[in-house]
């Protein structure tokens, strides 16, 4: 991820920290980088430069109007397709959700088990890793077959690996190594 | 694996089943974001440590080498094809290192340690990092002991002490792998463990090597570290530091190692072709800005220690090809501050027969003579001035020598000799003994009536004489090292002796020639032999 991303994420989490209105400006955040990615029409009118600021502001706001956009939202696109960064879109709203995890103390966590985890499962390896991490655990699952048995937890660039799949492998490289 | 017994096999199996649920593996990981020329961009891995093993998928292995804001920079060994974009790359928590110790000696192995040869498997535990801090200055005492390299006029009027970094620098072909092939296979016998580290250099020259050393028997206390001109930049990058990770074993087990890295202007250059691609800016001829601390602290790991930690030595003789000999290009200047003096071969002395090609005159060594031992200091001490006279009048009187004054024609006639003493064939190292008696007879005047063309007859006709008939001379000197008055009488007894003997000879000789008339044999005889020097493998 590019730096140019990480500050204009770290900017948006600011003013959404400091007025407290993290959530609202994700959801509206979300809600429009659909609605861009979707439409073509809004996307080549905002990115082509045939059309002067003037009318791309009246575009914007009509648009935030209409979906009733939290104003910190509406400024923050007025200065994207001022700046000409629209096609990092994505990637924004990426960083802004790591961003603002970072400060609520929110971690994301990525599940995948052999076969689908009840309930109950899910509640205790959540709990599990919270209190291995001291933080929130806001975590995904996904089944995924291969791993014949157990589950592999993803902590963002640190991985535990409790699959099966994993032992056999190792158990495989330790009998090569004799 | 072949002889694994079935029963260690469920003995391995029972013991992962009942550890069962604690073996939960930690990984960093990273995932690959660009891959290319031997280099790869990873995202991710955040607390990866500079100089880094990272395990890549299909058993490549990687050094983080740029640690930046949002990536990491890494160089990959191995077959780099088979990885793609979105790879995953684990952290291994190692700085690279190399399977040191005694196993080692005698194998040819490629700069991760891997064997090259059909020897089988190296049988080490031990490893040591590729990258370590030199020792300090209290770890270390002033270099004290002779390296032999067997070549006259590197032991007499530029040796070399154990512990020192020794430069040999010269153009193409020039006899600078010649230099250090005599210098291992002069070790035989010794103490010395000898390190060949072949850079960037045509797999056929490698061989060649190896052959040479095999033949000569110098493979029993050899170790060749060959990371060859196909090899990629990475492993061309590593080499010197793995030759020198192993050398630096026997330097902390209070032994005595020698390191050749042959050569550093390759190495400088896959340096920069790393760091190009690495997008580090170039500086000058485009190297990195580092390039001098790469190579120095490379060649400070080379030391002497002190007696506290076993007095073991590491030598350094690194190896530099200049460009039309061109030494103030930067990677030669470089290399020349940094090492503790230099040997230059010259193409116009190999040339003009002079071998090794050795220029007396700007080849210095900061620090061995107080390695040198005694009787050759003795004996050496004017040979340089001599030389340095000799070369300044041989300028002045190329043109004709008739109208000079009798001292400038004796001091010429002199400087002549001495040269054709200083030659040397390739692969005959002479034992410091000697080297002392053939520089003792040429610096007392014993040679003066000799022939220029005869005098490498007299030198090689002189040590089976001694041997045979006075083997008390190098006996007394061997164990004393240094000549005091009687052992000198003793020696002139000795020449005085020999010089007779053959002054006989030379007589019958002529009486021969000249009834036989001018053959070709005689031509022959009198024009210089072609050396062995030719056929050596130049780099």
């Amino acid at each position: 991820m590019s730096a140019v991303v990480q500050r204009y994420a770290a900017a948006l989490a600011d003013v959404a920290a400091e007025r407290k209105i993290g959530d609202v400006v994700r959801r509206d955040l979300d809600a429009f980088a659909e609605t861009f990615s979707s439409v073509a029409d809004l996307r080549n009118a905002l990115e082509s430069p045939a059309l002067n600021a003037e009318v791309k502001r009246r575009v914007i706001e009509d648009l935030a109007a209409a979906m009733k956009l939290d104003s910190a939202v509406r400024n923050f696109i007025f200065l994207l397709v001022d700046h000409r960064r629209t096609e990092l879109l994505p990637e924004i709203q990426q960083a802004f959700r790591e961003e603002l995890n970072a400060r609520l103390g929110i971690v994301e966590a990525e599940v995948t088990s052999a076969r689908e985890l009840s309930a109950g499962e899910k509640q205790e390896l959540t709990s599990v890793l919270e209190q291995r991490t001291g933080k929130k655990i806001e975590a995904q699952f996904q089944e995924d077959g291969a791993l014949l048995g157990g589950a592999i937890v993803r902590l963002g660039s640190t991985i535990y690996d409790g699959s099966v799949r994993d032992q056999l492998n190792r158990l495989r490289e330790q009998l090569e190594m004799e | 694996m072949a002889n694994i017994k079935a029963d260690e096999i469920t003995k391995i199996l029972r013991e992962q089943i009942e550890n069962y649920q604690q073996t939960v593996e930690v990984d960093e990981i990273g995932s690959v974001i660009s891959v290319g020329d031997g280099i790869a961009r990873v995202h991710g891995l955040e607390k990866c440590m500079a100089g880094e093993m990272l395990a890549f998928p299909h058993d490549v292995t990687g050094i983080a080498l740029n640690l930046e804001e949002d990536q990491v920079g890494v160089v990959l060994l191995g077959d780099y094809t088979q990885i793609k974009e979105g790879d995953i790359v684990k952290r291994t928590n190692k700085i690279m290192s190399v399977p040191v110790g005694d196993a080692l000696v005698g194998r040819v192995v490629d700069p991760l340690g891997n064997p090259l040869d059909d020897k089988g498997p190296i049988q080490t535990d031990q490893r040591l990092p590729l990258e370590r801090l030199a020792p300090g200055v209290v770890d270390r005492q002033p270099v004290r002991e002779p390296i032999q390299t067997g070549i006259k006029s590197i032991d007499s009027m530029i040796p070399i002490g154990r512990g020192q970094r020794e430069l040999i620098i010269g153009d193409r072909q020039t006899g600078k792998t010649a230099i250090i092939l005599d210098t291992i296979i002069n070790q035989r016998g010794g103490d010395m463990i000898c390190i060949y580290c072949a850079i960037g250099q045509k797999r056929s020259t490698i061989a060649q090597v190896i052959k040479t050393l095999t033949d000569n028997g110098a493979m029993d206390y050899t170790i060749v570290v060959a990371a060859s001109a196909t090899e990629p930049a990475t492993m061309q990058y590593i080499a010197p530091f793995a030759a020198c990770a192993m050398g630096e074993y026997f330097r902390d087990s209070k032994r005595h190692a020698v390191c050749f890295y042959d050569d550093l202007s390759k190495h400088a250059q896959s340096y920069r072709e790393i760091s190009l691609l690495l997008r580090r800016p170039p500086g000058r001829e485009a190297f990195p800005g580092d390039v001098f601390f790469l190579h120095s602290r490379l060649l400070e790991r080379a030391a002497k220690l002190n007696d506290q930690l076993g007095a073991g030595s590491l030598t350094a003789l690194p190896v530099i090809e200049t460009q039309a000999g061109d030494v103030s290009a930067y990677i030669p200047t470089n290399v020349i501050s940094i090492t503790d003096g230099q040997i230059y071969l010259e193409a116009d002395l190999f040339n003009a027969g002079i071998r090794p090609a050795i220029n007396a005159g700007i080849s210095v060594s900061r620090v061995g003579g107080n390695a040198q031992i005694k009787a050759m200091r003795q004996v050496a001490g004017t040979l340089r001035l001599d030389m340095a006279q000799y070369r300044d009048l041989a300028a002045f009187a190329q043109f004709g020598t008739e109208q000079l004054d009798k001292a400038t024609q004796a001091q010429l006639a002199r400087g002549q000799r001495l040269v054709e003493v200083l030659k040397q064939d390739q692969y005959q190292p002479l034992m410091v003994e000697q080297q002392v008696l053939i520089i003792f007879a040429a610096s007392n005047r014993y040679l003066d009536d000799i022939e220029v063309v005869e005098v490498r007859r007299f030198e090689k006709e002189l040590y089976p004489f001694i041997e045979t008939n006075y083997p008390n001379v190098i006996k007394t000197l061997r164990e004393k090292k240094a000549i005091d008055d009687g052992l000198r009488d003793e020696i002139k007894k000795a020449l005085d002796a020999f010089k007779e003997a053959f002054k006989a000879s030379m007589e019958e000789a002529k009486a021969d020639k000249a009834s036989a008339g001018k053959t070709a044999a005689a031509v022959a005889e009198a024009t210089p032999a072609p050396m062995p020097a030719e056929k050596v493998p130049a780099h």
